[in-house]
């Protein structure tokens, strides 16, 4: 395993890496004004990949095949993909872009598995379901992101699952999945912090970003490394769960303070039972080794 | 006198094609026997020791032509899942996207583009080695071991030979925790093979 300071740096890098296209971003933004929103799936992307290649070794090559280079690549096309997308175009049209980004990404990332007769029809299967299940992610965050005091609640969402996905993959045999799924976690931190710092409104700009790229890294921790599918679901599940925390009675009742603990807290219900049934089983396996 | 000499010529004629033949005769092809044949791979861990593992039951064929070299075919394939390292935790790490990335990469394999005869026993082969999706040229100095008839219960004629030779896993994209384990890994392919 990774030192803690290692796992540590894997978060700080890329959150510093995310803050500094974030301030430049929404800085240009101010000069030329127009709104800096442009800058987050940017910020996210930027962060994500400036430590690829310390965890993986070396940046991928521009024709990389391999499932895990293929995520850098996600990352930097979903990015530009998403910041065009915010000057052109309708919602209609941006959903059914963004569900065709999200099944060309997690096309990418299972290319392999796709040029394989024998499992074609199994990768196909899976690209449909993560994409079904990305598209809902999409929807939810896009929905909760406009909606009351509790609108943090989307960008905190995100980095809690991006940290409880890496806490999965690095008990699922896959260090380096675990720690590009910290460099993530980094990185949407940054982008919420930067965005409190400069006041500005969480955007859904890099809902698509993000699940992309989170949806590769588990499409791949599941198909290549020990990523189980019963942890997989409860992934899925989670932020699914963020719009119905507002149909509890108890929650309408509360202050925006408690709705928003209320909404995350929900989140984080199925990620704590996922890392809680996995950690003794993995306990267990490094005292043997 | 003359019919006493037609007489030996036939007999030494008959006896020289009495004489069995070489055991290895040009362009014999052998199967690689997968129970008698390893290989054995070791790699620095945390700088101060060596750790060892095997692959298991490589398969192949091999073909060594003694009278012109040039002729000989040398192919080997082991399944990176097959990966062994004597504890089972290790292996699955060993075998997931931080090193071998056995589901997307499950074959390793070696094929010569190149036989030199270079002793008695020894010949240079050229190769092209495919580890972890990434094919690299390999010159490697193969040994053999012996050879002979073994009887059909061993399989009938057998020969073995050797190989030991290093890499850098990283120059075939192998590329994760180099901090914790070497990147040199030196190997060791014992191969037997019958036809």
């Amino acid at each position: 395993m990774p030192t803690p300071q290692l796992l540590l740096t894997d978060v700080f890098l890329p959150a510093l890496v995310a803050a500094a296209v974030m301030f430049l971003g929404y800085g240009l933004a101010r000069l030329m004004r127009v709104k800096g929103h442009f800058a987050v799936p940017l910020a996210l992307a930027a962060g994500f990949c400036a430590r690829f290649a310390a965890v993986t070794g070396a940046i991928p090559a521009l024709s990389v095949l391999h499932a895990t280079g293929t995520l850098f690549y996600i990352g930097i096309y979903v990015a530009i993909l998403s910041a065009a997308a915010m000057y052109m175009g309708g919602t209609v049209l941006k959903s059914i872009g963004a569900v065709l980004v999200l099944a060309a990404s997690y096309s990418y990332v299972l290319n392999g598995r796709l040029r394989d007769p024998e499992m074609q029809a199994e990768a196909i299967g899976w690209i449909v379901a993560f994409t079904a299940v990305g598209a809902a992610w999409c929807m939810v965050y896009n929905r909760c992101v406009g909606e009351g005091k509790s609108r943090f609640a989307v960008p905190v969402t995100m980095a809690l699952l991006a940290i409880f996905s890496a806490i999965l993959l690095l008990m699922s045999y896959s260090v380096s999945y675990g720690r590009l799924g910290l460099a993530l976690a980094g990185a949407v931190s940054a982008t919420l912090l930067v965005g409190l710092i400069l006041k500005t409104e969480p955007s859904a700009a890099m809902a698509v970003v993000f699940t992309a790229v989170l949806g590769g890294l588990l499409l791949a921790g599941f198909n290549f490394a020990e990523l189980k599918l019963s942890n997989l679901i409860l992934i899925g599940v989670a932020p699914i769960l963020l719009p119905l925390s507002k149909r509890l009675p108890a929650y309408r009742k509360r202050r925006p303070a408690t709705q928003f603990v209320w909404s995350v807290t929900l989140v984080a219900v199925p990620l704590l039972v996922a890392v809680a049934t996995t950690l003794p089983a993995f306990l267990r396996t490094m005292q043997e080794q | 006198m003359r019919l006493n000499r037609s007489i030996v010529a036939s007999a030494l004629a008959l006896s020289l094609s009495l004489i069995p033949a070489p055991l290895a005769q040009a362009a014999d092809t052998f199967k690689l026997d997968p129970v008698h044949s390893y290989v054995v791979f070791q790699i620095k861990h945390l700088d101060v020791g060596n750790n060892w593992g095997r692959a298991n039951g490589p398969t192949g064929t091999f073909t060594i032509d003694d009278a012109d070299a040039s002729k000989s075919s040398i192919s080997i394939s082991v399944k990176a899942d097959s990966i062994d390292t004597g504890n089972a935790a290790r292996d699955t790490h060993l075998k997931g996207p931080d090193f071998f990335d056995a589901k997307q990469f499950p074959n390793i394999t070696f094929k010569s583009t190149a036989v030199k005869k270079t002793g008695e026993k020894t010949y240079e082969v050229t190769g092209d080695f495919t580890l972890h999706g990434v094919t690299k040229p390999l010159t490697v100095t193969l040994t053999k071991v012996g050879e002979g008839d073994k009887g059909a219960q061993a399989g009938g004629v057998r020969a073995g030979y050797e190989t030991s030779f290093t890499i850098k896993r990283t120059d075939f994209g192998m590329t994760g925790m180099t901090q914790a384990v070497g990147d040199e890994v030196k190997l060791t392919v014992s191969f037997e093979g019958t036809k």
